[in-house]
């Protein structure tokens, strides 16, 4: 195994393969926040790629309510359990990853998912983490009684547990964009990188058997435009763009902003070692030792950074703008009371007014003679 | 005159334990083909079989590359060869209590496969899968591409009874060639041309992509050439052909290979070359580099 530097984990890891980072990196923001569980993406994503034979029980995006809902079941905490502590010390991880924790024989820690553990998508949807006494309803501010929904794609991580998995090298990323491919021409069916993704975000398909996975709508990439289940949400929590090494950081790049300067959205999970580059802003109203194991040391702060942005015009700004254009937005500026998005060759993309114009209407109109509602 | 006779008899049998015993039969230690003047049976369950002695190859560990595979309870593959007017037919033998002929997620299915060495002579590459400069050929037989369903949707509604389905976006095209151009955009494997897509359930693919053909119903082998670990590359046409019986609790595979066209290369006839094998078991998860595999043996072809 060589010896590569995983920024999320603060220091130096095994991985499969030399450090190669690609010319840029896809990469995503999800505010968990604003996730409404409406499975929109999911959808937007099942229509435009898997609907064929075969592919029928994949969903390339999902949406699952922790900290009981999963897809496939368990697939979080069953490696969590194997992986053993998974201590940090001053924002550097002490623990081992799945690279790291590979059984003598095998290539990673990982895991072969069975047929049914795929047949409940939404398991535990909606269910909060416990009981709620006597009430049907949450008081704000509870402690035990929370739940949240973690929409999820493949992560194009930068160091993928799929194409260290596959001994055929039939997985590739791509230099241009760091998107995570396999190659469908070479693939054989060994089902390696299904058993080596810990987010579990490569399928089997028992009908051309191969194994598929999310291509991050490239065709669409490659246009400037951003993924379906980005331009299809529903909840506008969702940006995709280009997230650079934190020592290369953009103040100007949207992801960079959110991911490096500010530390408010985190990865998922990274304690596995592979560099996942899809960043989450962390639910406000979860216990923080939840937040700890899922999206790492930096989870506390990202919340306090988060809340402040009612009285932090750019971070605002810059979050108005998720949902708000089709394209990948290369840069962005707040001026005034005005977001704005600028795309790769330097053309406006959007404008959008940090507040919306207010009218309030009076509740009666006379002209049709009918009540009115005002709806914030 | 009994007692006489008796006696006889007892005195010969003395004499027989006296006598060293029949030494056993020399091991046998290569692959000796025998010859048959007309084509060798495919059924290897065919009593042209005799003919043939067996070698009962060891099985090893794949335990070269990660992921790799420990030693099961699978000793030996029994390898016999028959030589016909073309061809070098093998009879692989060996034990696996569990027929396992289907491939879905997570599940796996039994296989065999045959490597040669491609250029002739006793310069033989690394017995794992070759080397850049050295190929080999190998000749896979897989009991899931055999036993592969005729009508995909039909096998897919027995196995998932409650399924449901809201729609397939080919499904509403009326027009035949339409519907399998659009159905072809859902199976990027097989737009692609994937030798291992079309080995398997579907038709072969639609005019104007690549990939092979899919063999004969029931005879299931694919030829590849591999340079090293993870290179195994079909042939854009097969030649080779095969087909796999239960026997108790044993398979029985036939795998015929046609002789080589060129001298400098394996195998032909009258030559001696080498030959390895290597077994997977589906049940035991057995799949790409987890296999049970064997060293080089000497093949011996008659002139
Ligand atoms: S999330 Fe899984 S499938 Fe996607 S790149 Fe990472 S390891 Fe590969
Ligand atoms: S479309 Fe957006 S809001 Fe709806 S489930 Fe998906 S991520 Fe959540």
């Amino acid at each position: 195994m060589a010896r590569v530097f995983n920024h999320q984990l603060g220091r130096v890891m095994s991985y499969w393969f030399p450090e190669h980072r690609p010319e840029r990196q896809f990469a995503a923001v999800f505010d968990t926040n604003k996730c409404i569980a409406c499975q929109t993406c999911s959808l937007a994503c099942k229509t435009t790629w898997t609907s064929g034979r075969g592919q029928e029980y994949m969903l390339w995006n999902n949406v699952e309510t922790k900290p009981y809902g999963f897809y496939p079941i368990g697939w979080d905490a069953r490696l969590l359990e194997a992986l053993g502590p998974q201590a940090w010390k001053d924002g550097v991880y002490e623990g081992r990853t799945i690279f790291e924790a590979a059984p003598a024989g095998e290539r990673l820690l990982g895991f072969a998912p069975e047929e049914l553990d795929y047949a409940h998508p939404n398991i535990g949807e909606d269910e909060s983490a416990a009981a709620v006494d006597k009430g049907a309803h949450l008081v704000a501010g509870h402690a035990n009684a929370w739940m949240f929904y973690a929409a999820r794609i493949c992560n194009h991580c930068t160091f993928p547990a799929c194409l260290a998995s596959c001994p055929r090298g039939s997985i590739y990323k791509r230099r241009e964009d760091g998107i995570v491919l396999i190659d469908q021409g070479r693939c054989r069916g060994y089902q390696e990188c299904v058993r080596g993704c810990p987010y579990k975000k490569t399928f089997f398909n028992p009908v051309t058997r191969t194994s598929e996975k999310c291509i991050a709508c490239f065709p669409k990439i490659e246009r400037g435009l951003q993924p379906q289940c980005f331009v299809n949400c529903i909840g506008k929590i969702r940006s995709q763009g280009w997230v650079s090494t934190p020592e290369a950081a953009r103040e100007d790049n949207p992801i960079d902003y959110l991911v490096h300067v500010r530390k408010v959205a985190l990865p998922l999970y990274p304690q596995f070692g592979l560099e996942p580059n899809v960043y989450y802003v962390p639910p406000v109203h979860v216990p923080a030792p939840f937040l700890l194991q899922m999206f790492g040391p930096g989870a506390r702060a990202a919340i306090a950074t988060y809340r402040s942005a009612a009285h932090d015009r750019t971070l605002a700004g810059l979050f108005t703008l998720f949902g708000c254009t089709q394209s990948t937005i290369a840069r962005f500026a707040v001026r005034d009371d005005t977001a704005i998005a600028w795309g790769d060759d330097g053309e406006e993309l959007v404008r959008v007014p940090l507040r919306e114009p207010v009218t309030i209407r009076a509740p009666w109109d006379e002209s049709l003679a009918v009540p009115r509602w005002n709806i914030p | 005159m009994r007692t006489s006779i008796a006696v006889i008899v007892l005195i010969a049998g003395v004499s027989c334990t006296k006598k060293a015993p029949p030494p056993p039969p020399p091991p046998i230690t290569e692959v000796r083909a025998a010859a048959v003047p007309d084509l060798a049976p495919l059924d290897g369950l065919d009593v042209a079989w005799d003919a043939a002695p067996e070698m009962a190859v060891p099985l090893l560990a794949q335990d070269v590359v990660e992921p790799k595979q420990a030693v099961s309870g699978v000793p030996t593959v029994g390898v016999r060869a028959l030589v016909d007017g073309g061809r070098v037919v093998f009879r692989l033998e060996w034990m696996d209590g569990t027929e396992d002929h289907e491939v879905g997620l997570g599940r796996f299915g039994d296989a065999v496969a045959v490597q040669l060495p491609v250029a002739a002579g006793g310069d033989v590459p690394s017995a794992q899968m070759g080397e850049p400069d050295k190929p080999v050929r190998i000749s896979v037989w897989k009991a899931a591409w055999q036993d592969r369903p005729a009508d995909v949707a039909a096998e897919q509604a027995s196995r998932y009874p409650n399924e449901a389905i809201d729609h397939y976006p080919f499904a509403a095209a009326a027009d035949p060639a339409v519907r399998a151009e659009m159905e072809t955009r859902y199976a990027p494997a097989r737009a692609a041309g994937n030798p291992v897509t079309a080995m398997a359930s579907l038709p072969g693919p639609p005019p104007g992509h690549g990939g092979p053909p899919p063999p004969p119903p029931g005879f299931a082998v694919q030829d590849a050439v591999a340079r090293g670990f993870g290179t195994l590359t079909a042939l854009p046409r097969p030649a080779s052909v095969g087909r796999g019986v239960r026997h108790g609790d044993r398979w029985v595979v036939t795998i015929a290979i046609p002789l080589a066209a060129a001298a400098e290369e394996a195998p032909t006839r009258g030559r001696r070359t080498y030959a390895a094998f290597a077994v997977w078991d589906g049940s035991a998860r057995n799949v790409g580099a987890r296999k049970l595999r064997t060293n080089w043996v000497p093949l011996v072809l008659p002139p």
